[in-house]
């Protein structure tokens, strides 16, 4: 008998507004392997009461909205990154001789693209 | 949504801090800081309890106690470099080159009474006599006019020390003023990095005690004591003359010298109202000294018309100071008594002349070792100041560094956070692609 109820992500989008994105990443995994069990055990044609149904349909669908909102989270935490990381980057160009210069450290040899 | 929603300005005020954080990273003054997260109540049977995070006040890393470590290191290197400068300026005044400044002009002083005592009624060795006790007695005055250079320098220093603290106090006190008109600003990284670099920079001044208000502002105490900040008000502080000492005045008048022994202020203090008097006064000692025992011992004599001197060979003003007023009298060359009562052409007198140079006429010692216990003095006071200075530089910097560490920002350590949270909000969005296709299939399967 598969579950009647979908994961939440309210723990999963406090951690994003944290900064804490190994834990958020472990919330969404749980609810990762959560949807799996809830898709095999439907797949192996388990079927649920109606009521229970439709449940477990609104708690998809309320599921799914916690998931865009983490999303839009994720998004800006981001470009919020990527803004940053290009603008730590360091002065370079080519001088008038002709040879490139850059006060590169070893920070800007980072790379932050994914 | 309204949990997201505060969860979005949350995430947003972390962010910033972080980036002002990277733009102050060399800002003098500036502490790293921290947005603290507070969890909301949460009960899913409740509305008004909805969960989510709440950003707490952002917090400064600033250290008062290390803070004050650095302020106090500088009170002392300020005091340290502040007498090293002044010391080095006057040991100029007193060289040790053999043949140079006064013990040269002594040497070659007794090298002429030398060689007049071998032919005492010599007209040429009696004028030689003569123009080196002027050469020497010039070089006394030359060294008179050094140290009262000095002093005036150094009371010059004291009135634009003073300015440049007054002008700090008055910007400190205007922060005050912008910290205690908007309590929250209290917390503003910008406005704190202003004050306490500015109270770094007073601190190589003068020593003082600054203590944090609840209002947000911080008094300033000079010597502990004295108000001179509080809250946007400020008191300042000036110069007076007093019988040649110079005195520090708050501003209702009261002497406060006493009050301030560290810092440039505290230095200059010290030199011109301790040291560079008692400098003045032994080489007044000196000159006074060398003067009576060389005009004895001449009126002793008579000279080449066997008659007793009418005539001193030096005179001074002993009021003024015997250093910056000694000169020969006009006494001739044949005023010079080289021979001895009863003994007329003879260099009895002379001789006794020339033993000076030997004799412990100075409290035992002789008028070149008086000079050298002089010099030393001055020498060993300035290697206390430079080892001093030397040191406080280093514990300076030990306290920068601790500061550095507890509240500064280290730019490498901000930019490797930034990649560990870009690649974390990369893997999270990638999670949730793969969520959402899956609740969309869920979602088919139910249909």
């Amino acid at each position: 008998m598969p579950q009647s109820t979908a994961p939440s992500l309210g723990k999963a989008q406090d951690a994003l507004t944290q900064l804490a994105t190994q834990d958020a990443l472990e919330h969404l995994q749980a609810a990762l392997l959560s949807l799996q069990g809830l898709t095999a055990s439907l797949q192996n044609g388990d079927r649920l009461p109606a009521g229970e149904q439709r449940e477990l349909e609104r708690s998809l669908l309320r599921f799914r909205s916690e998931l865009r909102d983490a999303g839009v989270l994720a998004d800006r935490g981001l470009a919020y990154c990527q803004d940053w990381a290009r603008q730590l980057q360091p002065p370079a160009g080519y001088q008038a001789n002709g040879v490139f210069t850059t006060n590169a450290v070893d920070r800007h040899e980072l790379s932050l693209e994914a | 949504m309204v949990s997201t929603a505060g969860a979005m300005q949350v995430l947003q005020r972390s962010l910033t801090v972080v980036q002002n954080n990277i733009i102050n990273a060399s800002t003098a003054g500036y502490a790293r800081q921290e947005v603290s997260l507070i969890a909301n109540p949460f009960n899913p049977n409740s509305s008004s309890t909805s969960g989510g995070i709440t950003s707490g006040p952002v917090t400064s890393s600033r250290d008062a106690f290390v803070e004050a470590a650095v302020w106090k290191t500088q009170h002392r290197g300020g005091f340290a470099d502040g007498l090293r400068t002044k010391l080095t300026e006057i040991e100029r005044t007193f060289p040790l080159t053999a043949g140079s400044g006064i013990p040269g002009e002594v040497d070659k002083f007794f090298a002429t009474v030398s060689q007049w005592s071998v032919s005492p009624n010599d007209s040429v060795a009696r004028r030689n006599v003569l123009d080196r006790a002027a050469s020497l007695a010039q070089t006394f005055n030359q060294a008179a006019v050094d140290l009262g250079d000095s002093a005036g320098r150094a009371g010059a220093e004291l009135s634009t020390t003073v300015q440049k603290i007054n002008r700090l106090t008055t910007q400190i006190a205007t922060i005050n003023g912008q910290r205690r008109e908007n309590l929250t600003r209290t917390n503003d990284a910008g406005l704190d990095s202003t004050l306490h670099a500015k109270l770094e920079e007073l601190s190589q001044f003068v020593d003082f005690t600054a203590l944090p208000q609840e209002d947000g502002s911080v008094s300033v105490f000079i010597g502990g004591q004295t108000a001179a900040v509080i809250g946007d008000h400020k008191w300042p502080i000036s110069v007076a003359n007093a019988g040649g000492a110079y005195q520090i005045v708050d501003s209702n008048g009261n002497d406060i010298t006493s009050r301030i022994d560290e810092g440039k202020l505290g230095a200059l203090l010290q030199f011109r109202n301790t040291l560079l008097p008692v400098y003045r006064g032994r080489l007044d000692t000196l000159a006074q000294g060398f003067a009576d025992n060389v005009n004895n011992i001449l009126n002793a004599g008579i000279d080449l018309n066997g008659a007793a001197p009418a005539n001193n060979l030096f005179t001074y003003n002993a009021g003024i100071g015997a250093a910056s007023t000694l000169a020969i009298t006009g006494i001739t060359s044949a005023e010079l008594a080289a021979a001895a009562v009863g003994d007329p052409g003879g260099n009895t007198n002379a001789l006794d002349l020339a033993d000076l140079q030997s004799s412990g006429v100075f409290a035992g010692l002789t008028a070149a070792q008086y000079y050298a216990e002089l010099t030393a003095g001055i020498g060993e006071r300035l290697n206390t100041e430079v080892a001093n200075s030397s040191l406080q530089r280093q514990l300076l910097l030990q306290a920068q560094n601790v500061r550095a560490e507890l509240s500064g920002v280290d730019i490498n350590v901000e930019a490797t956070k930034l990649l560990q949270l870009q690649k974390g909000f990369q893997a999270a969005g990638q999670v949730m692609s793969v969520l959402n296709s899956m609740t969309e299939t869920l979602l088919g399967i139910l249909r």
